[in-house]
């Protein structure tokens, strides 16, 4: 297909938040292209949706995300939002997924949706709210007996780092099994006379080899094998892995290995790759080719194009974008900018200043605090929430208004017709929050309405 | 590790206090000379100074002008050096850049000085020295090369401890000096406590060597002495590039900021100098930093560019005869004090000095125990290598499991710890894959180093093997770190506290240069620990539990 260098809505940035903002703004019959330079932060984070963990000031874990959002800043994306956003963008999600054949699950559903607790492989637990089937954790309360399992040489998973931890959420027994690393996962050398994996192996790899009908079989024959099965017999069991149950949206692993095994199966939150995430790229991605969107790769925009707009304001015509050593011009009505924090580039730091990589000063960041002023950082690393503290540095971004476009300090729109979705948004700590995937969701939700909004139908400037 | 009182049955001639370069070296030293010698460290080996400096064997030339005497020890210091510390030295040789900043007629002094300290500095043309260090700036006035290095201060330690044990010399860790026993004008012994457990103990000696760097004048005081010992903070930066193959000094007065040494694959710049009251002082500024990139910068203009891994600060112990200057102008020389001067015997201080002319402290040190123990044995701490060659069959079953390269560097880490780490690789031929990619680490030698009794901490074990110091900084072979002490059984205590503490350390180092290549890196480290895996959260409240 031959895309035209314009479109309705240009979405800049391919994480979590560009993708979905870009899925949204294209089922309201929007013409939609997405710039992305990397894959996101999905590859890290994983694929489940922590709407809001923690608050400020509060040391007990959010049980009810709707209630809590009121203890939030006046500028945190929720509130902007609004809690009807916030709904209709979970209720988007949860029914896009269920479309697609790889549902997921939110105890009291978009009404009024409750916190569950995950369990992570360093033994902690943590507040989330919709998660994968594979994550959902059904039964476990009845669990006489779970058997936590990872693979010898499988490097950043270690079942007795996680089962101290995990004993203390589950009522059952909790055992730690390591498998021996199968040949299947990496061709094996001869070392010092003995067969060894030739080299390191990832959750990736586990899920690859678990999506193949013979690695299942061999994974289900190891782990009956093993003399801690025979403890699952006649009672209740429960089996926890590492994030390894395929790398498709699909939950025909887990089903495939619940049966094999007799005994429920589901995935712990681990480190990255964040194989849940790569899942739910994949979903994304093919709900974007489902609805036509444009996806261009490696690209990222060098610089934009002003033309006046109403009240002060700019309006931003078009970007000019570098993809694979060339330069190309993108027209659109509107922009939503997805390009991420600090983390993700949006957000360019130097010791003197903080902006915005592609507006600069025209997307002024939420605060003036730079490397060098105090205050910039806590002492600890992790500062304790409960007392409040989170790093300031954390919580910067692009300052926007209720409808999500870039504002100065005193509230006028700076650029008329763009977006702010994503980790680029100021206001928020994620990693104190537990707020990443749903400040994201939320977001893109609320970018593809007001971006719809500045651009009805079929609007887009012509060739 | 011993139990204190365990130490304290043995009797010991020499009690040496402070696990530094010179306490190290002394022990080694007594030991090679047949004193039955215990060493006793309040932290671990090399945490202090001996392992928060630029990492850099002096020529002598940075001192030619105004130190003559100290350059010249550092130049016979640093040959000798390079013969028995292969395994901790880089022969990396040195540049002394002049800017246009920069006074042409110290440049003269310089010249000369140096050619009277028996330092050899070679002009270079700009053209050579640009050949050599493409990275300088093209407009430098002039260069010379002289005979600077880079060494590395924690194998350093650890390599005089290790030596010393084969000779019969003991150190413990952990074991904080809290008093000095005085018997009739004669020191008896120390009281020592377990930082950890809180064990407390008297153990007897015949003498206590004071080689405790900035702390000297506090263990001093334990004995009723007065020692002035002045505590000079610097902070260095640790860029994650080796920009530069050679030391670069600034061919200036001496000052802040003004000399990059490369390390392996990174380069240290340092240093400020602060005066402050406490020796154990490792704070740095974002100001600090700043100032010390801006001298920095007339040297290599990309400076900015270059992404920073951590900072960090040491204190330099200045040793003040009376009420002398402090800072950048107080002498670098050292003094052996033997106290039965000031009417207590059976103790004496070492003071000041520097990290390059360390086995040069220790030796007179040695000989004034030696004159007051009445023994006569001479010092033969410069012909002995530290590290003895690995022999042909540890050799040949090394090189199953390591590159050639790596063989060294392992050898180097670990000192008498290769032979253990070998076996456990020829047990479990996977421990030779990498726990700390950045560093270049394997399973085998992490667990090694973690069974080696002074291993308490993980930041003990990224001491003695570098793990989590490189790009990473720890975001990923912290837990997995971590993880295999739990997989191994090994007696690690609370896992997920020793995970919180080793990232709570690296944090220090960042804090002050949270920007650009090295704040990314740190939200990585947060989406990880904190987004993803809740390392710092608490459940749901207890009534509100329906799980």
């Amino acid at each position: 297909m031959i895309v035209p260098d314009s479109a309705d809505i240009l979405v800049v940035g391919g994480g979590f938040s560009g993708l979905m903002a870009a899925v949204f703004a294209a089922r309201e019959g929007r013409r939609v292209r997405v710039l992305s330079r990397g894959q996101g932060a999905l590859a890290v984070g994983g694929g489940t949706i922590d709407l809001l963990g923690y608050v400020p000031g509060r040391a007990a874990a959010v049980r009810a995300p709707f209630s809590a959002m009121e203890a939030l800043g006046a500028d945190h994306p929720y509130r902007l939002a609004g809690i009807p956003m916030v709904r209709q963008a979970l209720d988007g999600f949860l029914q896009m997924c269920l479309a697609a054949g790889y549902p997921y699950e939110m105890e009291g559903g978009a009404e009024a949706p409750r916190n569950r607790r995950l369990l992570t492989s360093i033994g902690a637990m943590k507040p989330s709210c919709a998660v994968p089937s594979s994550m959902s954790m059904q039964g476990a309360e009845a669990a006489e007996e779970v058997l936590v399992v990872g693979i010898e040489g499988l490097k950043d998973f270690f079942p007795r780092l996680a089962v101290p931890g995990i004993a203390r959420y589950l009522k059952g027994n909790v055992i730690p099994v390591l498998l021996r690393c199968p040949e299947k996962l990496a061709p094996m050398l001869e070392v010092g006379g003995k067969s060894v994996p030739s080299r390191d192996v990832s959750t990736l790899d586990v899920a690859n080899m678990l999506e193949e009908r013979d690695g299942r079989a061999w994974f289900v024959d190891r782990l009956r094998r093993h003399p801690a099965f025979a403890r699952l017999r006649g009672k209740r069991g429960m089996i926890l892995l590492p994030p390894v149950l395929g790398t498709k949206p699909l939950p025909d692993v887990q089903k495939a290995l619940t049966e094999a095994l007799g005994c429920p199966v589901f995935e712990l939150v681990a480190p990255p790759p964040g194989v849940t995430g790569l899942r739910l790229r994949a979903l994304l991605m093919a709900e974007l080719r489902r609805l036509g969107v444009d996806l261009v790769m490696n690209a990222f925009v060098v610089r934009p194009e002003y033309t006046p707009g109403r009240s002060g304001a700019m309006h931003v015509a078009a970007v000019q974008v570098e993809s694979g050593g060339r330069l190309r011009r993108c027209e659109a009505s509107a922009f939503i900018m997805a390009t991420g924090g600090i983390y993700g580039d949006g957000i360019e730091v130097t010791p003197s200043a903080v902006r915005d990589r592609v507006f600069g000063e025209a997307a002024p960041v939420s605060s003036a605090l730079k490397p060098v002023d105090a205050g910039w950082s806590e002492p600890a690393a992790y500062p304790d929430f409960a007392a409040g503290y989170s790093h300031a540095f954390a919580r910067l971004g692009t300052r926007v208004g209720a409808d999500f476009r870039p504002v100065t300090e005193n509230g006028l729109v700076t650029l008329e017709n763009v977006f702010y979705a994503g980790r680029a948004l100021g206001g928020h700590d994620p990693a104190a929050e537990k707020s990443g995937n749903g400040v994201a969701l939320v977001s893109a939700f609320a970018c593809a309405v007001h971006a719809c909004r500045v651009c009805p139908a079929g609007s887009a400037p012509q060739q | 590790m011993k139990f204190l009182s365990e130490l304290a049955r043995t009797g010991w001639d020499v009690i040496v206090i402070g696990g530094g370069c010179t306490g190290t070296g002394i022990l080694r030293d007594l030991a090679m000379r047949g004193f039955k010698a215990l060493l006793l460290e309040q932290g671990d080996l090399a945490h202090g100074s001996s392992s928060r400096f630029h990492g850099l064997l002096h020529s002598g030339g940075r001192y030619a002008v105004f130190d003559p005497a100290a350059a010249r020890e550092c130049i016979e210091e640093n040959m000798i050096l390079r013969r028995i510390g292969a395994h901790c030295v880089e022969v990396t040789e040195g540049l002394f850049v002049r800017t246009r900043e920069d006074d042409e007629v110290f440049e003269e002094k310089w010249v000369a000085a140096c050619g009277a300290c028996g330092i050899r500095a070679e002009p270079l043309t700009r053209a050579r020295a640009l050949e050599l260090e493409p990275n300088l700036a093209p407009d430098l006035a002039s260069a010379y090369i002289v005979p600077d290095s880079a060494v590395d201060g924690f194998r350093l330690v650890w390599q005089n401890a290790f030596s010393a044990r084969r000779h019969g010399g003991e150190f413990r860790t952990r074991a904080c000096v809290s008093d000095i026993g005085v018997a009739q004008g004669r020191v008896t012994g120390v009281v020592a406590c377990d930082t950890d457990t809180a064990e407390t103990a008297f153990i007897p000696a015949s003498f206590v060597v004071n080689a405790t760097g900035s702390w000297v004048g506090r263990i001093a005081q334990m004995a009723g002495l007065s020692v002035h010992v002045q505590p000079d903070r610097g902070a260095l930066v640790a860029f994650n590039h080796r920009f530069t193959g050679r030391v670069v000094n600034r061919l200036h007065k001496p000052g802040d900021g003004d000399i990059f040494v490369p390390h392996g694959s990174i380069t240290i710049l340092g240093t400020s100098s602060l005066k402050t009251e406490d020796p154990a002082d490792s704070r740095v500024t974002t100001e600090e930093v700043l100032h010390l990139l801006d001298t920095g910068r007339p040297l290599f203009p990309q400076i900015d560019s270059y992404r920073i891994l951590r900072v960090f600060a040491g204190t330099r112990p200045l040793y003040m005869a009376s009420d002398g200057e402090g800072g950048r102008n107080a002498s670098r020389n050292f003094v052996v004090l033997d106290h039965e001067e000031e009417g207590l015997s059976g103790i004496a201080s070492v003071c000041g000095g520097k990290f390059t002319t360390y086995r040069l402290m220790a030796e007179r040190m040695v000989d004034l125990v030696c004159a007051r123990l009445g023994r006569k044995a001479a010092c033969t701490t410069a012909s002995e290598p530290l590290v003895p060659e690995i022999p042909e069959e540890l050799r040949r079953r090394a090189s199953v499991f390591f590159p050639a390269q790596g063989l060294e560097t392992a050898a180097s880490r670990l000192c008498d710890g290769l032979e253990g780490a070998v076996a456990r690789m020829e047990l479990e031929p996977w421990k030779k894959s990498l726990v700390c990619e950045c560093e270049v680490v394997t399973f085998g030698e992490f667990e090694q180093m973690a069974a080696e009794p002074s291993s308490r901490t993980l930041n003990d074990i990224r001491r003695r093997t570098r793990l989590g110091m490189g790009t990473c900084q720890g975001t990923f072979c912290g837990m997995r770190a971590i993880g295999r002490l739990a997989e191994a059984g090994m007696p690690a205590g609370d896992t997920s506290m020793l995970l919180r503490d080793f990232q709570e350390e690296r944090w220090h180092g960042f804090r002050p240069v949270l920007w650009g290549g090295e704040l990314r890196e740190l939200e990585l480290a947060r989406n990880v620990y904190g987004a993803t895996l809740n390392i710092d959260g608490a459940d749901f409240d207890r009534e509100d539990d329906c799980a």
